[in-house]
This record gives C-alpha cells, structure tokens and sequence, in this order.
C-alpha cells in the first residue's frame, strides 16, 4: 500500500501516472480500482454519514494491500471558524497518519517533485 | 523545533523526541480550556503522553516566568498557542513577539533540552481578517527566529519526519 500526499495542485496525479497508472484505474471512492483518489473527499463524506473515518480507510487498506491512495493536504492553513471544516481537517490528518504508518511506502509531491517519506524497508 | 499541520502526528513525534533525549521529562502546556473541544483536545494528548514520564507545568502566557526544574527535558506545546494567548491576551500585540522569545531563552537556559513544537499555518490563503494576519506574523517571525536558533528543525508530514536542519532522527 502506497499513500501520496500534496498540496493542491502540485502534481499528485501526474505523479501517479509516471508510475504506470492510467485514468482509468483511478477514482475517488472506497473501491476496487487499484488508485484512490481524492481522500480528503471520501473523509468528509464519511465524516458527513457520522463512520470514523480512520477505521473506514483502515479496513479498506486491509483488503486492499496494494492500493494507492492520493490525499491533498488540507492542514496548513489557519484554524477554520466552521466547525466541520474543523473536524474534517482533524481527520483528514489523522486518516494519513493511520495510512502512513501501515504504508509501505510515503511520498510526498509538491511542484511536480516527489520525496520519499518513507520506503520499502522503513 | 518541530512543526507541521494540523493532525500531522507533530505532538506524537515531538514527544519521541524528548524521551529519547531523557532526563526529567516535563511537559510545559500552553493550551487555555474554554470549551468541550478544546477538553477533548487536552484529553487527547494526555493519552498521548500517559505512561511516558512526563510531569506536566501549565503556563499559557508569560513563558518567561515559568518554573521548570533546572536541568530538565521540556517540551513546549505549543507555541501557536502560546503565541495567540500573548497576542490576544492582556499584553497584547505589541512587543509579543519579544517576549515570547525572551521565555523561550530563559526556559532554554534552565534546561538540558528544550523541544518547541510549532505549527504550519501558512498555506492556506492571505486574506484573513486584521488581527489574525498580524498574528499569523508574529508566529512566522517566531518560527524562524527559533529555526535559527534550534539545533534541529524538523517537520512532520503524516507522522513521518522531514529534517531541515540537524542531524535526522
């Protein structure tokens, strides 16, 4: 399993096609397909059902150990006011940080560049 | 010095840091209980430290004045907390960013390590009201003046360290 995260805009999904992935494999959904996108998205739609999000992409990574999932980095910014903005930031972190631990491999991609967070063997 | 984003595991690594720089571990709060979330928020990184050793002084504003056992490892958290309480507090804006640095000097000379955790608060758009653009200043100002100087800078990305400065973890 594979997680890459990014700023907006900064060629995350490029990215993931320099890999060898084509459009075709990529969705933002809890699914089968091999790359998951936007999983900012899918945490505050599991936020919004009332699920817990770290748990609900846990599970899927479990049965789905050679997925990628593609997640824009949304907590740099200055605290929101809403409430759910609030929350959702929170998760969307915590989601990453439950990913990377598991991931066999971190990158991160900012100005069409990757760094390895993390590799094969850490 | 240790930053990132919200949720981005800094406390967890942070707190590594300090245990594995042993000694007296002492955890110096700066966060100001006003509300159900922010309860919860404390609660959480109790469970975090729990179990790590660590002896806890509250001081939300005035970081000079804090009493931390001589020779001790403190870990600061946080100074985006810190650093709102003196900007919006009874001091104020001006000289805020003075003072917080004088503390942290004062602190830093008392102890064998210091950890300050800080946050990344700068990514996400300019157009903030008034006073949370001159605070968003003072915390920049602060953030580099502590990079410069810290022996090790790191931030954290989904719980993974990024080292800017000094050797890696």
């Amino acid at each position: 399993m594979r997680l890459i995260v990014g700023a907006v805009g900064q060629g995350k999904r490029a990215y993931v096609r320099s890999l060898g992935y084509t459009e075709e494999q990529m969705s933002a959904g809890l699914g089968d397909q091999p790359v998951v996108l936007n999983l900012e998205d899918i945490v505050a739609a599991l936020l919004r059902e009332g699920r817990d999000p770290v748990r609900a992409v846990l599970d899927h990574a479990a049965s789905h150990p050679s997925a990628v999932y593609v997640c824009t980095e949304v907590g740099c910014g200055v605290v929101p006011v809403d409430r759910f903005q609030r929350e959702w930031r929170e998760a969307v972190g915590r989601v990453c940080c439950a990913l990377a631990r598991e991931a066999g491999r971190v990158d991160r991609v900012w100005c069409g560049l990757a760094m390895e967070l993390k590799g094969e063997e850490g | 010095m240790v930053s990132g984003g919200a949720a981005s595991g800094k406390s967890e690594l942070a707190e590594g840091i300090a245990v594995g720089l042993g000694g007296r571990l002492v955890y110096l709060a700066t966060m100001e209980v006003w509300d159900q979330e922010d309860r919860r928020r404390v609660e959480r990184h109790r469970k975090l430290r729990a179990g790590k050793g660590f002896e806890t002084v509250e001081r939300p504003r005035d970081l000079a004045g804090a009493e931390v056992p001589a020779g001790s490892t403190v870990l600061l958290e946080c100074l985006s907390n810190l650093t709102a309480n003196e900007c919006f507090g009874p001091d104020g804006f001006d000289g805020a960013e003075g003072r917080i640095l004088e503390g942290v000097d004062r602190v830093r000379a008392r102890t064998s390590h210091l950890v300050i955790v800080t946050n990344e608060l700068f990514s996400d758009g300019l157009a903030y009201p008034e006073e949370t653009g001159r605070y968003l200043s003072v915390l920049a100002g602060l953030n580099r003046a502590l990079a410069g100087r810290a022996d090790r800078v790191v931030e954290v990305v989904c719980g993974l360290p990024v080292v800017w400065k000094g050797e890696g973890l």
